[in-house]
């Protein structure tokens, strides 16, 4: 997965960015070529960006190295096919419960937006959800949060939609 | 009776804002398909943070919502034709699963002409196929193909298939005096809507906007 090695390089620079657009090209990739190990990696990919991003993970120093180490050796892994993303998923998810996050983790928040834009791209909300593994309400919530309907076109007045409404109603 | 087959979407929306007895206030029967009954109680109902949520949705079987067998046939031929309807230099796109598949499916084989969705891209797969490809493009910033062989079969499939989501059933709720609350009409309307959107119903700020100003004006 030649993907896993651009995300060891963007994440050895902590390029938060480069990371965050990298996740969203993989996540294209695994939506078109239908790869779960794709989307996977995006959602890993986006977590690595949002950790690379907050000081308080690099508090425990000797911990932090030992985070960065097992997340480096698993994506060269993952880059030669030697290993799942899982792995790195379980790293990231043992990260945040070092630091006494257990439920709305930062994988668990990562896995929320990459459903909210495979939404957004046009996948149906049940798909979307299957995705990502995370349940069609979260995934609700945050596109509820989000401008995704505000930008797109609309098909029929709301007159139109309401005569339809109070028809069958 | 008149009848609306439902999504999932839009029973979690109103769910979520507690907005479930409003669907006992109309004469028409709510029906579901095994696939929505799944997401919105079975599935959850495993889990911990979602359990009590699915229990209640639970007690509206048999009452608000009836459970309807649909047409396994019918739904695995509307998957496959909006599966193969996109594709990107070649290669198909999945975009729809069981649970809106078995919607439509239902609203078909039951004859009915209504369903209440919530999630935008059922909607477009209904109103808008050219709509929904365009989407995809602008989003992904890649081309997609159109197959013009599903796109007939699931526009005959689909045709006169209307779409209402969570806020037009709300809106007519209000505009029939079901919610007695002492507030200006056209907040209710306002916070209404724009909770359901916040909750997830694919509905614009200007079209809620519009919504406020239609039902004023009638007042």
């Amino acid at each position: 997965m030649k993907f896993a090695l651009d995300a060891l390089n963007f994440f050895k620079k902590t390029d938060t960015k480069l990371l965050r657009n990298l996740s969203d090209k993989i996540l294209i990739d695994g939506f078109i070529e239908k790869n779960n190990e794709l989307i996977n990696l995006s959602i890993v990919v986006h977590s690595l960006s949002k950790i690379c991003e907050k000081d308080y993970y690099k508090k425990d120093g000797v911990y932090w190295k030992t985070f960065v180490d097992k997340i480096q050796a698993n994506l060269e892994e993952v880059a030669s096919d030697k290993a799942q993303v899982i792995i790195l998923e379980k790293i990231i998810v043992e990260l945040d419960n070092h630091f006494g996050r257990y439920k709305n983790n930062v994988l668990h928040r990562s896995k929320i937006r990459k459903g909210s834009t495979l939404y957004a791209w046009g996948v149906s909300l049940t798909l979307a959800s299957q995705m990502v593994k995370i349940p069609e309400i979260e995934l609700m919530k945050q596109i509820g949060r989000t401008k995704i309907v505000d930008e797109e076109a609309q098909i029929k007045t709301i007159s139109e939609r309401l005569k339809d409404a109070e028809e069958i109603l | 009776m008149k009848r609306i087959s439902c999504d999932s979407s839009s029973i979690i929306a109103l769910s979520s804002n507690c907005l479930m007895w409003v669907l006992d206030k109309f004469e028409t029967e709510f029906i579901i398909p095994f696939y929505v009954k799944k997401e919105i109680i079975d599935t959850p109902l495993k889990g911990k943070k979602y359990s009590f949520e699915a229990m209640k949705h639970g007690l509206l079987i048999g009452n608000t919502l009836k459970v309807k067998e649909t047409d396994p046939i019918l739904r695995d031929k509307i998957i496959k034709l909006s599966n193969t309807l996109l594709s990107h230099k070649g290669k198909p796109i999945e975009i729809i699963q069981y649970g809106e598949a078995d919607a439509i499916a239902l609203a078909i084989k039951e004859d009915v002409s209504t369903l209440l969705v919530d999630e935008k891209n059922t909607r477009l797969l209904i109103e808008d196929l050219e709509g929904l490809k365009k989407v995809i493009e602008r989003r992904t910033g890649r081309d997609f193909e159109i197959n013009k062989t599903s796109a007939q079969e699931l526009n005959k499939l689909l045709k006169g298939l209307k779409i209402i989501r969570s806020t037009e059933l709300i809106a007519v709720a209000i505009k029939r005096g079901f919610f007695d609350w002492p507030y200006p009409r056209a907040d209710i309307v306002k916070n209404a809507l724009t909770a359901l959107k916040f909750s997830g119903c694919a509905i614009s700020s200007k079209e809620i906007n519009e919504t406020v100003d239609i039902l004023t004006q009638t007042h």
